[in-house]
Formats: structure tokens, sequence, C-alpha cells
């Protein structure tokens, strides 16, 4: 309940935090909404000596859509759910309970890395990136490349994210099936569709994410690969939903065993695939 | 979580007869409790509650009930809300739906048939308990006032057509509480090493407020408006000039807290006879200043008064000054004016009630979503019905965490993997319907407020109307019983292996066979009849 001996600073501009972050070492971790951190923190299944807290420094809330989106890593996930943002608002109007989205961030959330999150399966079935900062200037990581394992990604130690980038899915319908037992939990399996049509009514592109079914976000290609360029039917639909759970590994726990993951994945992505195409 | 007490993890087998009428003959139940590593404090005291109530509402005229307590290297089990009767109720509840399946009788027409009727009160049952008073027949009436079963099975058939599985269950409950009688439950009864009575002080001041005190310990159920309420009523004055002062024996008489849903049966009735005794003076005093006869005296309108001529009575604040400035009190009085009182009850009270519920079920998943639920409940004349209702939604809300997510999980190496509240899953407010509430009235006999216990009434009453409200969903599809809780592997376990399709069912499953029972986690509920062993 009480964490482990930390030093806390709040710096007021980015440069400080990196120099923070980078003069803490590597056991040094940021701050954002906490949500993750601090829970983690006080089971002492994490122990940083230093926080490294961002809510001082300017710029990295809001959100801008100039051809593609870009929210900036410190916005909340109330920020996100009252936006008109589509697939992006809705999952984060999922997440927890008000105090956890009013608290935490997507960029938190996303450097976090917890398969069992909302919305880094939707990052990746966007296409999306994050923009990060480090000592040696600025780079971009696409979503393919951010989730390496669990609660591991490819955000330096030293790197601090300061916005995520969607591209501008235009025409794109959507749909989320988020699966647990109770409406605050984590995800036992989440199922996220974008589904473009062409104008004869057949499917155009289609994205899919997959939550909590491996160590890190997932796309059913098996299943978008069926679907992409074919007919968008209900028979079509289901028959590609079949494969939402190819390829994946989900983690079994008390809640589910990894087949019953498996079958709530080829539902959820039926249900999802129904509601993008409608 | 780890090292407080652990609640039910009962298995019950429980065996049947019964008439083709619906007449049920008997009963037989074998109830295994896991007590846990070692006791704690009423540890083998809960199976024996079950006993207590294992004719429900029902004339039962043979019953044998036998309860197992296996020790195990877990936390121990002990009283959690209900302690005891939330498994008998789920136990008998579930199986009239069981016997209702089996006999092609609707469940209700069961129930009825074999309700103990109104006018058999006092009735004493086999187990040699005697209820106080009941109308289990105008507690169902009254439930089916706010739901139409012909309505709703005609829905459940169009619903069904579309592949859609909505179900409809109730619970007819009773429960005793109100502890207790003390040479029922004390060292030569059931063997407890206590009394059971309740004490109460009510103290009222020079000025014409009071102060109760009283043994009892209320943790937020509210009991210091009832108990205001009940002063304030009997000595005409409001409650807001009654306090309440509790859970201090170093000012307050020795008293035994707030448990098993007596606060209101045992403290209050000791409230109320402290203050029928205060009245009694108060009538002396305003007798003796009016130069009437002390049984001529009323309070009418906050003023005590001779009958007839209200304008010359007294009020409790000109009556407590007689008292405490005594120039002119009746011969050998006592300046002063408080009583206290120590009140053993004669009997337990037994509340009782009528729920339903009614649920979705997702049958590719197996996730339920309640849609109804609906409860009438009968504690006797209400005091407070704000107050009784929020017991009543505590109440429900604990046994839907019971039926459908709580449990208590340790793992094939006896590590406690539901540790902390994001494994072990309490429902929160999100998770559950707005309740439907109703009450009826029907006094105890017992004490002089005629009420009955609520604080677990909920608790006891709901969980088998939600696993019958499930089970009446998934009939087509073959599924006849499911053990708690009821999370969605399970449920989807269950539904596919009607299909006969093998599923195990989710890794914390209890139960099981007789010779493998207590394996796996704790919970509550019976075993199946399709996996249970012989008695």
């Amino acid at each position: 309940v009480i964490p482990a001996e930390f030093d806390y600073v709040a710096p007021d501009t980015l440069d400080e935090a990196l120099s923070a972050l980078s003069q803490g070492g590597e056991d040094a971790k940021l701050l954002a909404g906490g949500h993750s951190l601090l829970p983690l923190m006080k089971l002492r299944l994490a122990a940083p000596t230093l926080l490294v807290d961002l809510r001082r420094v300017p710029d990295l809330a809001g959100i801008s859509q100039n051809g593609g989106l870009k929210i900036g890593a410190m916005t909340t996930h109330t920020a996100i759910a009252n936006a008109d943002l589509g697939l992006i608002a809705e999952v984060s109007s999922t997440i927890a309970d008000p105090q956890v989205r009013n608290r935490g961030t997507l960029g938190g959330s996303l450097a976090h890395g917890d398969p069992a999150s909302d919305q880094p399966a939707i990052l990746l079935a966007y296409g999306g990136s994050v923009t990060v900062r480090g000592a040696g200037g600025e780079r971009t990581i696409a979503a393919a490349d951010l989730f390496e394992d669990y609660l591991t990604t490819a955000v330096g130690d030293d790197e601090v994210i300061t916005s995520v980038n969607y591209p501008a899915l235009d025409g794109y319908g959507f749909g989320y099936q988020k699966f647990n037992r109770r409406k605050e939990d984590w995800a036992m399996v989440a199922v996220s569709a974008l589904v473009k049509k062409a104008s004869d009514g057949s499917c155009e592109d289609v994205r899919i994410g997959l939550t909590h079914m491996s160590n890190v976000p997932l796309r059913a290609t098996a299943a978008e690969e069926a679907l992409r360029g074919g007919a968008l039917d209900a028979a079509a639909i289901a028959a590609a939903a079949e494969l939402a759970a190819e390829g994946t590994s989900p983690p079994g726990d008390l809640n589910a065993s990894p087949d019953y993951k498996r079958h709530l994945a080829r539902v959820l992505c039926r249900r999802a695939l129904e509601a993008a195409a409608a | 979580m780890s090292s407080t007490i652990h609640g039910r993890d009962q298995i019950d087998y429980v065996k049947v007869g019964a008439k083709r009428d619906g007449t049920i003959t008997g009963l037989e139940c074998k109830a295994i409790a896991d007590f846990g590593a070692f006791y704690t404090l009423l540890t083998p005291f809960i199976p024996a509650f079950t006993g207590f109530v294992i004719s429900g509402c029902y004339k039962i005229p043979n019953l044998s009930f036998t309860a197992i307590g296996a020790f195990t290297n877990k936390m121990a089990t002990d009283a959690t809300r209900g302690a005891g009767r939330p498994e008998a109720t789920h136990l008998i509840e579930v199986m009239m739906d069981q016997l209702a399946s089996e006999l092609d009788m609707d469940p209700l027409e069961l129930r009825r048939k074999n309700f103990i009727p109104k006018e058999d009160f006092p009735a004493e049952v086999a187990i040699g308990i005697v209820y106080d008073s009941g109308d289990y027949h105008g507690s169902l009436d009254k439930l089916l006032t706010h739901v139409d079963v012909d309505a709703f099975r005609a829905e459940q058939a169009e619903l069904r057509s579309q592949g859609k599985y909505r179900g409809i269950g109730f619970s007819t409950w009773m429960e005793i509480c109100g502890l207790a009688p003390s040479r029922v439950v004390g060292p030569s009864g059931v063997g407890l090493q206590a009394g059971f009575y309740e004490s109460a002080i009510v103290r009222v001041h020079a000025s014409g407020s009071a102060t109760v005190y009283s043994g009892t310990a209320p943790h937020g159920q509210g009991l210091d408006t009832a108990f205001a309420q009940i002063v304030a009523d009997r000595l005409g004055t409001t409650p807001d000039l009654v306090d309440v002062v509790h859970g201090d024996t170093g000012t307050g008489p020795f008293g035994l807290g707030t448990y098993g849903s007596r606060s209101l049966a045992v403290g209050g009735e000791s409230i109320a006879r402290a203050t029928a005794k205060v009245v009694d003076k108060a009538k002396k005093i305003v007798a003796h200043q009016l130069e009437a006869a002390p049984e001529d005296i009323e309070l009418e309108d906050g003023k005590f008064a001779v009958k007839g001529s209200p304008d010359k009575g007294m009020t409790l604040a000109e009556v407590a000054g007689a008292a405490y400035i005594p120039e002119n009190l009746p011969e050998g009085m006592e300046p002063g004016l408080e009583e206290t009182m120590f009140y053993d009850p004669e009997n337990f009270v037994f509340p009782f009630g009528a729920h339903a519920c009614i649920v979705d079920v997702d049958a590719e998943t197996g996730k339920i979503d309640i849609v109804r639920y609906v409860a009438v409940d009968d504690c006797g004349p209400a005091i407070n019905p704000t107050l009784i209702d929020g017991q009543i939604h505590g109440g429900i809300t604990h046994a839907i965490g019971q039926a459908l997510y709580e449990r208590i999980h340790y793992d094939e190496d006896g590590q406690l993997v539901t540790g902390t509240f994001v494994d072990y899953a309490l429902p929160s407010a999100a998770d559950v319907p707005s309740f439907e509430t109703d009450r009826t009235e029907t006094p105890s006999p017992v004490n002089s407020l005629g009420v009955k216990g609520v604080g677990e009434a909920g608790t006891i009453a709901a969980s088998p109307a939600i696993v019958n409200a499930v089970i009446d969903a998934l009939r087509p599809l073959g599924v006849d019983y499911i053990d708690m809780p009821l999370s969605p592997q399970n449920v989807w376990a269950k539904i596919e292996n009607a299909k006969g399709a093998g599923v195990p069912p989710d890794p914390g499953k209890q139960g099981g066979s007789w010779d493998e029972h207590g394996s796996g986690s704790a919970g509550s509920g019976p075993t199946g009849p399709d996996e249970g062993g012989s008695l």
C-alpha cells in the first residue's frame, strides 16, 4: 500500500524533464496520470527512485486535426472521450472509471504497454505512430514497432512520448467490442474494427485490432485479409471473424482460459465488423 | 484478503421427495462446510444456521440435515452478511425450480402449494424452530403486481425466436435473525459462550432533549436515525432532539453489538422498552401534578394530558423539569428521568419476501445482464422506509456479487490468487441494475415494535432468483443447473457442454463429485445434480 521511497520532481519544460530523466538513470520513471504506475508502486512491483512528473510541461496535451489526427501525450482519456473522434473517443469512454479517465493519459497508457489496455490496439489498427523526444532529438515510432513485449515498448528510458498520431481514415465505419466481467475492469478481450466500404458495397479496407490476445496488442491479419477486397455481407463477415484468433497466443487467467479468449475474439470480431460495416 | 475471514464455502447435497402433485414430503441435505485452518468467532455455527432454516417457506414434514466441517489449509470461514442463511435459501430456492422442472409444474404454483399458510403462524417446522409470523402468499401476490409473468413468458418466447435468451427467476425466501434468545444460542443451547440480549439507557435531560445509549454498534446502517425515531415517537418529541450514543461500554450499558440483523429487533426493542419505562414514569409525574390517575394520562400532540383535556397537558420538557427539580413528585419517586433496559428476546424473528429477477444471457459469450430486479420484503412495520431500501439495495448487490462475480480462489499450490480487488471481482454500482422495491408489513409477535431484521435480507434472498433466472433463460439450450459464481466462462462452458462440446469450466470451479469436494475455490452454492455424488 505504501510505495518504496522515491524522489520527485515536476519540471517546467520538456528539456528539464529530459535532463532529469537522464540524470535519474534507469530507475527514473515518468509520471503522467499515474493510474498505472502508482498502483504498481504501491504494490511494490515497481520501485523507481525518481519520478519525473510531466504535469507542468506545456504543450503536451491537446487534440489537433490537420489531415491526420494528433493527440498530445498528456491528453486525458476524458478529454478524448468527449471529443468527436469516432472509434478513438468511444474506446476512451470505456476505460476504467471516471476517476481514472480524468487522470489517465493516452501517452501514459501507450508507454505502459499493457496488452489489456484499450488504446494500444486502436493505434495499431489505425497504423498510427508516436512522436518521442530524447536527448538526441525527436523521432517517430510506428505503432507496429512500438509494442515489443508485455509492458515493454520501443520508447527509450530517456525518451518522452510527446504526441500520438493517427492517419485520417476518412469514410471508415467502426465498431468496438470490449468484454470484461465488471464494467470497470480491463478487457478480458477487446476487438476493434475499422471498415471502409467501396462504392459497390464491397470491402475496400479493413483493420482489426485485438486487445489482450497476446503479450502485445495485435491485428487480426488473417481476418483482415479474408475480408479486404471482397464482399461485406453477413456471411463474409462471419467467415472472416472465424479467423480472428489466428496467430494469437492469449494469456489465460482466472476469468478466461486461452481457448475461451480465442472464442471471445471470434464472436467479438464478428460483432465489431458488423457494427463497422453497418 | 488473505488474512480476514472468508464466507460461504459450503457444498450442499440435497435430496427432495415430492408427490406428483408437487406436495413436498421430505428433504435431506448433507452440507460440507470448509472451515479453513482454524475457528474464528462463529465458524462452526455457520452451517448450523443453514440447518435452522432448511425448510424455507415450506411445509416439509420430514427433514434431515447433516453438516460436516472440513478443516483445510485456507483462511477460516465465518459470518459474512447472511451467515448460513444465504446457503439455505440458495439450496432450497434453486431446488424448488429444479423440482418444478422435474414435475413440469409452474415454479410459483409449486411454491404456493407448499407455503406455510398465514393462519399456521406461529409455525413450528420440522427442525424444531418456531417461525414467528409470515404471509408468504401475500408477499408473492404483491410481487406479482409488479411482475406480469404471462407477459414475460410471451416476451421470452418472442425473444427466443430471435435467438435471444431472457429468463426469469424467483426466490420466495425467509430467514432467521434477531440474534438471539440467550437460552437457545448460549452455552446450554447452540453453545456460544455469551448472552445475546441487548441493552439501552434512555436519558431525558432537564431540557426535554434525550440521549439514548445503545449496546448495539451501528456501522453505517442508519440506526441512529431509526433509534431516534422510536424514542421521539414514544416521548412526544422530535428525532432531532434525541442523541444516540453507541459503541462505548464506558458510557453506555454492556451490549453485544450489531450483527445478525439484530440491532432493531433486539437493540431497538430494548430502546423501545426503556422508553416505555420513561413514559410510565412521566405519566405518573403528570398524573400527580394534574391530580389524575396515571392510567388516564395519554400522550397526544406532544403533550402528556388527561384523556379529553389536552389543553391542560405537560410537554416532555415540562415533565423533565418536574423530574429534575423534584418539588412535587409522587411520594417515594426518585428524581430524574432515565431508564435502563436489558432485553433478551423470547424468540428469533423471521423476515421473508418474494424476489424476481429477469436476466439476459448472451449465449455466445456466457455474459449475464440483469435486466430487472424486483424485491418485495417484509420486515414488519417499517420504521424508516429509506433505511430499509438502503439495506435491501446493498444486500441484493452483495448477492449479485456472490451469484455472478465473487470468488476466493486458491491455486493448486495453496496460493491465494484473488488477493486484491483486481482479481476478486466485487461488483460496483455500474454492474447492478436499479432495484425496484416494495414491502408488505406483517408484525412479529416477538417484540413490541413488531419488527424483524433487514440488514441481511437482500443477500439471503437474491442469489437463487438470479441463478434461477439464468437457468430459465438457458433451458432451451439444455442447461438445467449452474454453480456460482456464474462467470461468463462458467456459463459459456455450461452452454457448450450442453451441446456435448466437452469444454472445461474456468479454473476456479468448486464442488465436483462427492470424492473431490472442497478442491478448487471458495464460493457458495450446491453442486449440480448432474455432477454431485450420492448422499
